[in-house]
């Protein structure tokens, strides 16, 4: 029984990473940019819900379009200001993760700086509640956190796969040029992408603020802990980094319940690290270098 | 008379690089059909992405319908009613039939319009039809070639430039693809064609153009080029010599 | 370099350890940038978590010091040893994939050290290592960490030096260029990488050991940080990627940058913000650096140019 209660706890989690590199793969995908501020971007949305609670009151879940607007908007003014010359050209460049280097530096600074360095997590009535089905107890903190990113997550793939400007994004994805050819405005389709990205981020950040405790200087961790999911998914494919999440996610609640939390996180960066190695493809998708 | 695409003095090359392109000056007019041959390596594909906007001249203006298209994005260009299908195939692979489809469809703002022409451009080609739901880049390469084509039918472009079409293909493919040229350029499309299979591409058109690095050599209706034994000696060399 | 050998005469004359402390500073993150310009300037491998050998160094001594009282100033040649050793296992590993990601792999082996540290009972586990002081008096106490680590710095130098001037340096750059490329020609490109990153690793896992014995504490949390791969590969960007003199003066460049910040902003959150900006800047509008744009205008000074 207590297994099956890990891997359900796991899987709610596994919701919520995936939902957090949901707008990695995307940004990857579309520009070739291996956005290392993501996770800075997703605290930054983890703090606009946080000061919505504790200010007004307002619950997290219902904080998600805020947050995702206002880190929405902060991805369009950073990609206006920084990336937009390289992201149009879709090649993979050392320079263009660099700067998103600096750019999660001068978020987490500023942040730091706002805020500083101290754990924080929101704390809505349900946080500290629990349904139990048989002798399995799921909190609703990670019930909820994981339905809602279930929800935004099949929103966007409906999005992706019916909508003409979702199809016009995968277009662009696989070939620029050709996507230009048959008359995508691809530099619009860019900004866009990446405005959804950060938004996407932006709501992650909001489910977050409950469910981790966070602080800015976490997103280094996070950076490798998410970079471990898109790469074990393939970069750039939505799916496989759904899968990617859940798998990683389950297996490291099981080392924490069955071995030693302390040792949870590891999964991640030993996983990252063995298919970066073994199979720089990713299990599913496209090529990273 | 102004004509529908005119090229002058359009000099183009890549990056820091050399000229590829020369001082190139052609036009074409409504519903013709001109077949630029010449040597590999010559600057014809580069002169397409000249005109399509991919790549950007260093000099020289390019017209269409008499406005000036420098400046121009590629998309927006296309938008304006040039079609450039490249030497490479021109579909997404990893997108099924019918987004491949709804994607060729994407220019048209009416989409009562697009969802027609699809319609109709299926109707022409059934066996897209049949497979809609696959995976375009795991069809034949009879189909896919299809699906190009069907581009051409589904947002009727005012010209069409087509690169090397016939390139790497089976012979009883390259058959099939030039009916598809000959069906576009009978409806009335305008058609640029580069092509280094100088007989089928020359007996396809009005014109030919011979090119060679990067500038114009001569033209001539194409029926003179394929009787002059002179001229197939001298610049068809051994693409005539079967 | 004389006045830099004859320095530490201030003391006798009062108390500069200020001074000292900047200068000895420049000298640490000098061998550091110049280090890693091997692998991540000639080589075209940016590796943002270089500092796993910093640590790896500071961990091998501190544990000696502390364990058998064995001064990290005798052991720090060994433990430039143990952080090649690593390297070269390491570069065997991550080498083989390039670009992104590889500069992910590098967090991923960052944060691999750091989790193993941070639970590391025999190493103290989060709490790290604590090493005795040096029974030297206030004025004097750093001097023998400004030798040694000008030493190494001159090391650093001239190691970066001989290689951007040597046929192995040659390779390595014709490999940063286009690998198969290199392949085609003969090159041994497997060897060439992880040779250059383990050299890379030598000098930066010495100064590590040196650094925990100055800090006298060695602590994951202070050593396994990415500010300091961070730090590494800016000042290297900011010099001039690729160049023997870039990583000096773009590591000078720096500290004046941060000393400033330090003194009119105070607070250590905004230092990290200060860096990532700049290195924005610098990426955006002079990634060439300072050496390598002088050099491109022709305007670099003779005695700046080595190669
Ligand atoms: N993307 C490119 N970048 C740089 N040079 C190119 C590129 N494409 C083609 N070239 C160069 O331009 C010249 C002409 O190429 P192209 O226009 O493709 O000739 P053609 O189509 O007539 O065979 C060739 O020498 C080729 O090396
Ligand atoms: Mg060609």
């Amino acid at each position: 029984m207590e297994i099956l209660q890990v891997i359900i706890l796991g899987l709610c989690l596994g919701f919520v990473y995936a939902l957090m590199v949901s707008g990695l793969t995307l940004i990857f995908g579309v520009m070739r940019i291996v956005n290392l501020a993501h996770p800075i971007l997703i605290i930054s949305g983890a703090f606009v819900s946080y000061w919505l609670f504790i200010l007004f009151g307002l619950d997290p879940i219902l904080s998600v379009p805020a947050a995702a607007l206002t880190v929405a908007l902060l991805g369009v003014l950073l990609y206006k200001l920084i990336f937009e010359k390289n992201a149009a050209q879709q090649t993979y460049s050392e320079m263009t993760v660099l700067l998103t280097f600096g750019t999660a530096m001068v978020i987490d600074g500023l942040l730091a700086f706002l805020f500083h360095n101290t754990q924080r997590t929101a704390s809505p009535a349900y946080a500290t509640d629990a349904i139990f089905i048989g002798d399995i107890f799921i909190p609703l903190a990670q019930l909820y956190s994981g339905m809602v990113s279930l929800g935004i997550i099949v929103v966007l793939a409906l999005f992706l796969k019916y909508s003409e400007f979702g199809i016009a994004i995968r277009a662009t994805s696989q070939n620029r040029t050709s996507a230009e050819l048959v008359g995508v405005n691809v530099k619009f389709v860019c900004l866009i992408s990446f405005a959804i990205g950060c938004a996407l981020a932006g709501s992650a950040g909001s489910l977050v603020s409950f469910v981790f405790s966070f602080f800015p200087s976490r997103h280094w961790e996070w950076i490798a802990i998410l970079m471990s999911l898109v790469v074990l998914g393939g970069m750039g494919s939505l799916t496989g980094a759904v899968i990617g999440a859940l798998v990683l996610s389950v297996v490291s609640s099981l080392v924490g319940a069955f071995y030693s939390p302390a040792w949870s996180t590891m999964v991640f960066f030993l996983a990252l690290f063995l298919i970066l190695i073994i199979r720089p493809r990713g299990l599913f998708g496209i090529r990273t270098d | 008379m102004t004509s529908l695409l005119s090229i002058r003095n359009v000099t183009a090359g890549y990056g820091y690089g050399p000229d590829i392109v020369h001082d190139f000056s052609l036009s074409l007019n409504e519903s013709e059909v001109k077949c630029i041959i010449g040597p590999n390596g010559a600057g014809k594909s580069t002169l397409l992405k000249a005109v399509a906007g991919i790549l950007k001249p260093r000099s020289g203006d390019i017209f269409f319908e008499g406005k000036n298209l420098s400046g121009k994005e590629a998309y927006q260009i296309m938008r304006l009613g040039i079609c450039f299908l490249p030497q490479e195939r021109a579909i997404f692979p990893n997108l099924t039939v019918a987004e491949n489809l709804r994607m060729c469809a994407y220019s048209i703002k009416d989409k009562a319009l697009a969802a027609s022409r699809i319609k109709a451009a299926i109707g022409m080609f059934p066996v897209l039809g049949q497979r809609l739901k696959q995976i375009a880049g795991t069809m034949s390469g009879g189909q896919q070639q299809q699906l190009v084509y069907a581009r051409a039918f589904t947002i009727k472009p005012k010209i069409i430039l087509i690169d090397e079409p016939s390139l790497g293909l089976a012979p009883s493919l390259v058959e099939q693809t030039f009916s598809h040229i000959k069906q576009i350029a009978s409806s009335g499309i305008a058609v640029l064609l580069v092509e280094q299979n100088a007989i089928k591409g020359l007996q396809t058109s009005g014109y030919g153009v011979v090119m060679d690095l990067g500038k114009l050599v001569f033209e001539k209706p194409a029926n003179e080029v394929l009787q002059d034994q002179s001229l197939r000696d001298l610049y068809l060399g051994k693409a005539l010599k079967k | 370099m004389i006045s830099l050998i004859c320095l530490p005469i201030v003391q006798f004359f009062g108390n500069y350890n200020y001074v000292i402390h900047m200068v000895l500073f420049s000298f640490l993150y000098i061998t550091m940038s110049s280090s890693w310009n091997i692998i991540g300037g000639y080589g075209g491998f940016i590796s943002i978590g270089h500092n796993v050998f910093f640590g790896i160094g500071a961990y091998f001594s501190g544990f000696i010091y502390a364990r058998y009282g064995i001064s990290p100033f005798y052991t720090a040649v060994f433990a430039g040893m143990i952080a090649t050793v690593f390297g070269f296992a390491i570069g065997l590993i991550t080498l083989r994939v390039k670009g992104p990601s590889f500069i992910i792999s590098s967090i991923a082996l960052l944060m691999i050290f750091r989790t193993l540290f941070d639970r590391w009972e025999l190493v103290g586990g989060a709490h790290g290592i604590t090493l005795p002081h040096n029974t030297l008096s206030v004025e004097w106490s750093k001097i023998p960490h400004y030798y040694a680590l000008l030493i190494l710095m001159v090391l650093s130098i001239y190691l970066s030096w001989y290689v951007r001037h040597s046929k192995f340096g040659l390779a390595l750059r014709s490999i940063s260029h286009d690998e198969i490329k290199s392949e085609v020609t003969g090159i041994n490109i497997k060897i060439i990488k992880v040779t250059a990153y383990a050299l890379s690793a030598y000098l930066i896992g010495a100064a590590g050991a040196i650094w925990g014995d100055y800090l006298t504490y060695v602590r994951p949390n202070i050593f396994f940080i990415i500010l300091i791969a961070a730090n590494m590969v800016l000042m290297c960007i900011l010099g001039g990627k690729g160049t023997v003199t870039g990583p000096i003066i773009g590591t000078i460049v720096m500290i004046f940058i941060n000393e400033f910040i330090l003194a009119n902003f105070g607070a250590s959150e905004l230092n990290i913000f200060f860096t990532g900006l700049l290195m924005i800047l610098t990426l955006l509008y002079f990634p060439d650096g300072i050496i390598g744009s002088l050099k491109k205008r022709k305007l670099l000074p003779g005695f700046l140019d080595w190669g």
